[in-house]
């Protein structure tokens, strides 16, 4: 489990996260969300060690976040934006899957031909989407306890966001915790099971997929109805989010939360 | 397994990085095997001794060790790239000796093999005389293994490395800026100390007795010793520091 507590971050004086506490726990797919610079980047970096809390702690299974070789073996991470090393994807898969206990070379390879990656072709000599995805693949063959993904499906293109869901749902198991920070919402819709939205000093929204689903009906009809939380016209109907007073579960749109989240956040 | 060291993980660590990071030195070496071409091609067109091709490899060995920090882990403190260094799961006491190991050892051993295979290369090649490689390697291995040169040796390369993890960008010009400076404000320091000394004696002449009477024969060599052991432990110490501050530089640097 990961344990964030009052955590307190800023860059040059200008604070980014505030105060912030949250856990994430093993068994689920986080979906982590919230505006542009609002510190999901951050959160992750100071969640691997790779920023310094200035308040506040983070620990990993009961441990302080410290670049330490036990506690990095547990984590892998993957930044919006990855160069990658310039040699080639196997050689570098070869290399740093030595420091992870239970990577699965099988499946590494298995993943990089759904992928339709060439092993033996360097990092440098790979488009974003290719690099984007051979270092999923590595992520998920590392088998890591948590993995964190920033923003894991820009630069994919339409078969490869099926395939990243695809391999993502066969990757999860109760030990693994996934969080995944995106804005790109409708590609991880399914896979989500508990959402997370930020805001630049509070978490606004950190239930799970079915707790929201029991709290909120979700809808689309050519007028809302008059209870309705929050409404987004769109072409020949509109959006909508009400109160869900019935047993009745439907089908989440992140979006349409997310905008009303947002805007009851605004309102108080 | 320890969080501070552990032998098969370092050993792990080691192979991690020469295979990842040593190709990109091999780039850099490129260019210094150019300069053998070119010391070869002024030995030919203009009758530039052979044997002076020997001090062109030295000289290239050591620029290439200096430089290596910066071909081989220049990227490690890059807000965009470094993360991958900084994430690999191994100690930070691990980290530093693996890159002293690879700077101070595999690089030279690197760098020395490729440039004096490159001047055999060329010598096989045109079959002019007897290239730099027979005397560095046979004929003169002595100040290898003076401890002095050693601990100098070490204290340089170990202030590379600082500064490579110190500077994120223009690492080489801000380190050559570093070094002049330095040079500067030790030149103005001694001089200063020098002519407020000299103020004590009564005429220029007299201070001249002076030094003649305390830095000649026997004292002189006193001096001498003094000043060696004054260098070896001022070394010592430099290489202390840079290699501690390089230690807390690879825990705490942020990306």
């Amino acid at each position: 489990m990961i344990e964030v507590e009052k955590l307190y971050f800023s860059y040059s004086g200008l604070s980014v996260l505030e105060n912030l506490s949250t856990t994430f726990k093993e068994g689920r797919i986080y979906g982590l969300l919230g505006e542009n610079g609002v510190g999901k980047s951050t959160l992750f970096k100071l969640m691997c060690g790779l920023l310094t809390t200035k308040n506040g702690t983070v620990s990993i299974d009961g441990s302080l976040m410290e670049r330490k070789p036990g506690i990095l073996s547990k984590i892998y991470y993957v930044p919006e934006d990855f160069d990658g090393p310039d040699i080639s994807v196997k050689n570098y898969a070869a290399g740093i899957s030595q420091f992870y206990p239970n990577y699965d070379a099988e499946l590494f390879a298995r993943l990089l031909a759904e992928f339709e990656i060439d092993a033996e072709r360097k990092f440098t000599h790979l488009s974003l989407g290719q690099r984007k995805r051979a270092v999923i693949a590595l992520a998920l063959a590392l088998k890591t306890d948590y993995l964190l993904l920033d923003e894991p499906t820009n630069g994919l293109d339409i078969p490869s966001k099926t395939l990243f869901r695809k391999m993502m749902a066969a990757a999860m198991d109760d030990k693994r915790t996934i969080i995944i920070s995106t804005h790109q919402v409708r590609d991880v819709e399914n896979l989500l099971d508990h959402i997370m939205i930020l805001d630049k000093q509070n978490v606004l929204l950190d239930k799970s997929v079915s707790d929201i689903q029991q709290e909120y009906l979700f809808g689309t009809a050519l007028t809302a109805p008059e209870d309705a939380l929050y409404v987004e016209p769109g072409l020949g109907g509109c959006s909508y989010i009400c109160e869900n007073r019935t047993e009745e579960e439907s089908r989440m749109n992140i979006e349409i939360l997310f905008n009303y989240i947002h805007l009851k956040n605004r309102k108080k | 397994m320890s969080d501070t060291f552990d032998f098969g993980r370092f050993c792990k660590l080691l192979k991690y990085e020469c295979v990842n990071y040593l190709p990109r030195y091999v780039k850099g070496m490129m260019v210094f095997a150019g300069f053998i071409v070119a010391s070869w091609v002024v030995t030919i067109f203009y009758g530039y001794s052979l044997n002076d091709r020997t001090d062109d490899i030295s000289a290239l060995v050591v620029f290439a060790t200096l430089l290596s920090p910066y071909f081989v882990y220049g990227d490690i403190n890059d807000r965009k790239k470094g993360y991958l260094y900084a994430m690999i799961p191994a100690s930070n006491l691990e980290k530093l000796f693996s890159m002293m190991l690879v700077c101070m050892v595999a690089v030279p051993l690197f760098a020395y093999v490729a440039l004096t295979a490159t001047d055999v290369l060329l010598w096989l090649f045109s079959m002019i005389g007897v290239g730099g490689f027979n005397k560095i390697v046979f004929l003169n291995p002595a100040p290898i293994f003076d401890y002095g040169v050693l601990i100098f040796y070490i204290a340089s390369v170990s202030t590379v490395m600082m500064f490579n993890v110190l500077f994120r960008k223009h690492k080489i010009m801000k380190t050559v800026l570093f070094f002049i400076a330095t040079s500067f404000v030790l030149a103005f320091g001694i001089s200063m100390a020098v002519s407020m000394f000299a103020r004590n004696f009564s005429s220029a002449s007299a201070f001249y007795i002076w030094l003649g009477y305390n830095f000649s024969g026997h004292s002189l060599h006193e001096t001498i010793s003094l000043i060696e052991i004054i260098l070896l432990s001022l070394n010592i110490a430099v290489a202390c520091v840079t290699l501690f501050v390089t230690y807390r530089r690879i825990k705490r640097v942020n990306y």
